[in-house]
Order: C-alpha cells, then sequence, then structure tokens
C-alpha cells in the first residue's frame, strides 16, 4: 500500500472508511513509522476540536417527588394489608347475622305515674355470625 | 444494565445521593453540548436539568445502551427547540435584530484557546456543526447522528470529515495547531 494521504488518516481516524480499507491502513500504519507520526498528530489536532471546556457551575435539578425507598420495598404487602381489611370490614357491615342474643338486662322500675307496673327492658348486647 | 441506569433505578426509588451523582457525572458534558448549539448558558443548563427530569418522569422501558448516550438525545431535541425559539424571539416582524455586543456564549469563554476552537465550530453550517457536536460532544456513533438528524448515514461520514477538516484548517491558520 502507499503512503496514505492526510486526508485518508483523518477518514481513518473518524472511522469513516469500510472495513477493508481499515484493515489496510492499519497494517501499514503498524509497519511504517512516519505514516504512524503523521497519523498520531492529526489525530492530536482532532482532538483539539472536542477539547472545548469552559468553566462552567455545577447542575441543580430537583429530583421530582417519588415513592420512598423503603416503602417501595414494603407497597405491595402495606397494599395487600389495606385490601384485605377493606373487604373484611366491608363484608361484616352487609352481612346477615346468623344468631342474635338478647338477654334481659334488669328489671327497671316504672315511673311514679305507673306506679306497681314492672317493665322487662332487654336490649340486643351480642350481634354476631356464628 | 450499566452503573448509570442502577443509580437511575435508585433515583427513582426516591435516592436523591443517586440522583446527585448522576447530575455530577453527566450534567457538566451534557450542558456544554447544549451550550454550543443554543449558545447559551443559562437555556443550557434549564434545559439539561428539564432532561433529566423528563427522564424521570418517562423512562425508556429498557435500559440498554449509555444512560448519557440516551440522555443527550434528550438534550440535543430540547436544545434544537431552544434554538428555533430564540431565533423566532429575535427577529421582529421578520426583521433580524443583530446586536453588537458579545453572544452570551462568548461572554463565559474566558481561555482563547476555547474561544479559537467555538469560533471554528460556529463556522460551519448548521448541518456540519451539529454532527460534529453529536459526534465529539454528544459521544454519538454515526447511526444515532444519522437518527437524529434525519440524514443518511453516508453523508452523516462525509459531514464529519468536511466539519472536522475545515475546524483543523481554521485552528491551524490560528496557530492553535503544531
Amino acid at each position: 500500500m502507499n503512503h496514505p494521504a492526510d486526508d485518508t488518516l483523518l477518514e481513518f481516524l473518524l472511522e469513516t472508511v469500510d472495513e477493508k480499507e481499515k484493515a489496510l491502513l492499519k497494517e501499514h500504519l503498524d509497519a511504517c513509522s512516519p505514516c504512524k507520526e503523521r497519523f498520531l498528530r492529526i489525530q492530536r489536532e482532532t482532538d483539539v476540536l472536542g477539547s472545548f471546556n469552559p468553566d462552567l457551575p455545577p447542575l441543580e435539578a430537583r429530583m421530582p417527588k417519588g415513592r420512598p425507598y423503603l416503602g417501595r420495598k414494603y407497597s405491595h404487602l402495606a397494599a395487600g394489608l389495606i385490601l384485605g381489611f377493606s373487604l373484611g370490614y366491608g363484608y361484616s357491615r352487609v352481612a346477615v347475622p346468623s344468631e342474635a342474643t338478647v338477654v334481659a338486662s334488669y328489671l327497671a322500675k316504672s315511673s311514679p305515674l305507673l306506679a306497681g307496673e314492672e317493665f322487662v327492658v332487654c336490649e340486643t348486647v351480642d350481634l354476631s355470625i356464628r | 444494565m450499566t452503573a448509570d441506569w442502577d443509580f437511575f433505578e435508585r433515583a427513582r426509588d426516591g435516592d436523591e445521593r443517586a440522583w446527585r451523582i448522576l447530575l455530577e457525572r453527566h450534567g457538566r458534558e451534557l450542558t456544554r453540548m447544549a451550550l454550543l448549539i443554543t449558545g447559551s448558558l443559562a437555556a443550557a443548563q434549564d434545559l439539561v436539568q428539564e432532561s433529566f427530569v423528563e427522564l424521570y418522569r418517562k423512562p425508556p422501558p429498557h435500559r440498554e445502551g449509555g444512560f448519557r448516550a440516551y440522555l443527550s438525545t434528550i438534550v440535543y431535541h430540547r436544545s434544537l427547540k431552544e434554538k428555533r425559539r430564540s431565533r423566532s424571539l429575535s427577529s421582529l416582524d421578520g426583521i433580524e435584530l443583530v446586536s453588537t455586543e458579545a453572544s452570551p456564549l462568548e461572554k463565559i469563554i474566558t481561555e482563547e484557546k476555547d474561544r479559537a476552537i467555538v469560533a471554528s465550530i460556529m463556522s460551519l453550517d448548521r448541518q456540519h456543526r451539529d454532527v460534529l457536536i453529536l459526534r465529539f460532544y454528544g459521544g454519538h456513533g454515526y447511526e444515532t447522528i444519522a437518527r437524529l438528524t434525519g440524514v443518511p448515514l453516508g453523508t452523516v461520514k462525509s459531514q464529519i470529515f468536511y466539519a472536522v477538516k475545515i475546524c483543523r484548517e481554521q485552528l491551524r491558520k490560528k496557530g492553535w495547531l503544531e
């Protein structure tokens, strides 16, 4: 291979050559010190284009509100507990009791207007599903 | 998944330290890229911050490829949008308002070498300039650049060669190269 021109070395550097030419150029540069030196110079000069480095203040960007780190781990468990409790509570509200226990709590004296009359007051103390 | 995507997931779970690490690792380079496209440091910082937030709120379905490469595509699109917006503001009834003052970009460049580099990049037309910025400051491969710019792959390769050659010649004339 003849010694490549600077433009060809630049194309090689920029990786805009096809694979076949790339392989040939690599082989030549491995064997030819002057061309290798030219290539390295072109590389240094090209690197300058990417060296714009102004003194910039640090970036400040507030993180958007997200789920707490630990909360996310247990959110499924919490959701399950809440759902289970809600279902249980709701069922208990709508379910018809199968048995009611009614006991006589006390024997109350009536008012003076109804002297001599006795009333039994009953109240429901337990309403449960058996 | 790369370490950066791992930090991103932790940030999404509420880990602020992971969020700050990502800002420190990538904020500066992304701001530099946006600065070269928009010419305004304030605009560049704003849109890079917005890009981080956008990525946080709408993460990609797969955490493949480089984190910075993905984020820089968001930054690039926002930069173009900002450039179009500022261009429309600078013209009034079709009349371009030309300022004699130094541009915002020129004001923040303190090093003469940086000034020369920026001047050489800015001397390119928009297509060549964007290709060079995306390659050298966005770290993108040519296929990605072709997709981002809507230009065929072969044309992108021609454009990068031309852009680099022109910029090198300008820097050499000003004595900044060997």
